[in-house]
């Protein structure tokens, strides 16, 4: 029975329609309706739609994944979003032959959707701050080093001055032999297949009627990355440099990071930001999304007793997991590691002559790989590492709890902290018991001294997908995101520095992502949360600044947003390790 | 091979049996480098220093790594990272 794949509000459309009889004319453009315009359904859930019916409805298709939508005798328009979901414009007699065509497993009326952007933009005055000052970041870069962009995307048009696409074969750019440049017609022929660039570019620079960007004046420039932080260093030389030679300022973006550093600023990439950065050239980086993982490990080691840090791998989880960890220079520690089943390596002095400091263990299935070299000439510091890695090529690690055992055998007692790292898209390999610590979890490139660090603040926690559900995220409204990462940095120097809205956020979708489909609000725009989306926020802020006053050194940006933020219920100035010196508000720019 | 100008993850990749031929890293010289340290680095493949810049990036073979950490001016070679979206 067809009526079953119908959902209610469409039934009730359709019921109205029938009950009135009136003419139906044929469907046309002008005719297309998203049913919930209606003033009346304005944010209401199945309700029956007022009089007059429409002639033709805007449906979503849930199919088969790998069917083939034809509608060849009918006027029924259809356009596939991803595998499994269409879009459809039918014609109100239509749509019972629709719904019992053999494919379709669902017809859903689309809704009018609140943008959600427009709310992150009031939520910190954006446009009365932009309206004020008359600023769109005209006359300013707009770096995104990412996953390149969705060009075509309507929100960008025109704007953008160049690709860098980094994972093409290629002869590169003068700040690197790799990846291929492109501009004009041709910077189409990058492509977004993950989507994450396309949606933070939106965020920092899009133009767009519902769901526009902070500064939706600005010019473009993207780098399509490979990841590896050093083609993202490359990446910020370049867009300087294009900034440079087109007489302008520029800020750049980077909504990515890692933990496999001293958490201090000293690593070579926050080094690059720190020597690259000046008046008129900003960068501005996400504080993290790991406030909610205990990768972060500390322990205090004194003299005749090991210290021991447990660490957890989960079943199945990860094919290869380091652990790096970081103290004091005045001390001198031997590190061992214990596998879940109890065996011990041998305790592992510091190699600070001549000769690797690199030792390899088997124990219980597992290459046990620990690295003990003298001090880091970055900061003084010393670093080890432990990699862990099956002894069968490609198999998971062993799981369970394991321990990083750790003595003293000279100087001061030290506190050592450990960050785990692992090869899965998030962080799996994870601190348990007494050594696990919520701090000190904004790493490279957040941790660089002259980069502008950014939280993530939940200004939504409610969506409706454009199947027409509603959906929520588990987090406070009005709040710091429960997973925004926590400074500050291990040299104890504050980080973040500020937060903005970055969950949950609608910005440009490129075309060729394929996202769960209730992340899909529209055609060209799809919801996304995160320390990703809360940079590019500020970045576009920090681009209408630089449209203002296009010398601003990183220290003046800096400065003006620090004094521009508030933490909620606390005094102007104050600072903390998740909300750095709290919300910025464009009012007060 | 200077050992102590290797960041702890290169030298972990150079101690792999099955490692690879060439590493990406960062090459950090120190701000007093004496110029024919720097044209050293130059002829061993790395990108002239511009301006007020301390680290460049370079592909770099096993022998190389080896040859640019003797080089009095290099402070650190540090391995690549790959990084998340955030």
């Amino acid at each position: 029975m067809s009526t079953r794949k119908i959902d209610p509000r469409l039934l009730a459309l359709l019921a109205a329609v029938e009950t009135t009889n009136p003419p139906v004319p044929a469907p046309g453009r002008g005719l297309r309706l998203l049913a919930a315009r209606t003033p009346a359904h304005r944010g209401t859930r199945r309700v029956a739609p007022a009089a007059p019916p429409a002639s033709a409805a805007r449906v979503f298709l849930e199919a088969s994944r790998s069917a083939t939508l034809d509608f060849p005798n009918t006027a029924t328009a259809v356009s596939k979003v991803v595998d499994g979901l269409w879009t459809a414009t039918v014609p109100l007699d239509e749509v019972r032959t629709l719904a019992s065509h053999r494919a379709v497993r669902r017809v859903t009326l689309a809704r009018r959707l609140r943008p959600l952007l427009d709310k992150a933009l009031p939520r910190v005055h954006v446009p009365q701050f932009r309206t004020a000052n008359a600023l769109t970041g005209t006359r300013v870069i707009v770096g995104v080093i990412d996953s390149g962009i969705d060009a075509k995307h309507a929100a960008f048009a025109g704007r953008i001055l160049r690709v860098w696409d980094q994972t093409r074969q290629g002869a590169g750019v003068p700040e690197g032999p790799y990846g291929v440049e492109f501009t004009g017609a041709d910077l189409t022929r990058s492509r977004d297949t993950d989507g994450h660039g396309t949606h933070v570019a939106g965020i920092a620079a899009g133009d767009h009627p519902d769901y526009g960007g902070v500064a939706p004046g600005a010019s473009i420039v993207v780098v399509r990355t490979t990841m590896d932080d050093t083609d993202i260093a490359d990446g910020i030389r370049y867009v300087f440099r294009i900034a440079g030679q087109q007489g302008v300022p520029a800020v750049v973006n980077l909504s990515l990071g890692g933990h496999d550093d001293g958490h201090d600023g000293s690593d070579p990439l926050c080094k690059v930001i720190d020597e690259a950065s000046g008046p008129g050239r900003i960068v501005c980086c996400a504080a993290g999304n790991e406030g909610d993982d205990n990768i972060h490990g500390l322990t205090k080691v004194t003299r005749h007793t090991e210290a021991g840090m447990r660490f957890h791998v989960p079943v199945g989880s990860v094919t290869e997991t380091s652990l790096t960890g970081w103290y004091g220079s005045k001390s001198r520690l031997e590190v061992a590691v214990r596998t879940p089943d109890g065996k011990l390596t041998p305790f592992q002095a510091i190699v600070d002559g001549t000769g690797s400091p690199t030792n390899r263990y088997e124990l219980a299935g597992t290459h046990i790989i620990v690295t003990t070299p003298g001090a880091d000439p970055a900061n003084g510091d010393y670093n080890f590492r432990v990699t862990l890695r099956s002894i069968t090529r490609g198999a998971h690690v062993r799981q369970g709890i394991w321990q990083l055992r750790l003595r003293l055998v000279a100087g001061p007692a030290p506190t050592v902290h450990v960050w785990t790292l692992d090869d899965a898209e998030f962080p799996e390999v994870t601190f348990t018991g007494s050594s696990r610590s919520d701090t000190m979890k904004v790493g490279s490139p957040g941790s660089a001294s002259r980069a502008i660090t950014v939280g993530c603040f939940t200004s939504k926690t409610t969506w409706t997908d454009r199947a027409g559900h509603e959906r929520e995220l588990g987090y406070a409204a009005g709040r710091i995101t429960s997973f925004s990462s926590e400074g500050p940095l291990r040299n104890r120097a504050r980080k973040p520095d500020v937060t903005a809205p970055g969950a949950i956020i609608a910005s440009a979708f490129s075309r060729f992502l394929s996202p769960d489909a209730e992340d899909i609000v529209s055609d060209d725009i799809v919801m996304m949360s995160g320390t990703s989306m809360a940079s590019p926020f500020v970045a576009g802020l920090v681009a209408l600044l630089l449209e203002r006053t296009p010398t601003l050194t990183p220290e003046q940006v800096k400065n003006t947003l620090k004094i521009a933020s508030r933490i909620p219920g606390r005094k102007a100035g104050a600072f903390d390790v998740k909300w750095g010196y709290g919300l910025v508000d464009a009012n007060r720019l | 091979m200077d050992y102590q100008k290797l960041d702890a993850k290169l030298n972990e990749a150079l101690a792999a049996p099955e490692g690879p031929a060439t590493f990406e890293v960062f090459v950090e010289i120190t701000p007093d480098a004496a110029n024919d340290d720097l044209e050293r680095l130059v002829r061993l493949g790395l990108p002239r220093l511009q301006g007020s810049q301390s680290v460049v990036t370079v592909r770099l073979s096993r022998t190389l790594v080896g040859e640019v950490s003797d080089v009095p001016a290099v402070r650190q070679v540090r391995l690549s990272r790959r990084l998340r979206h955030s």
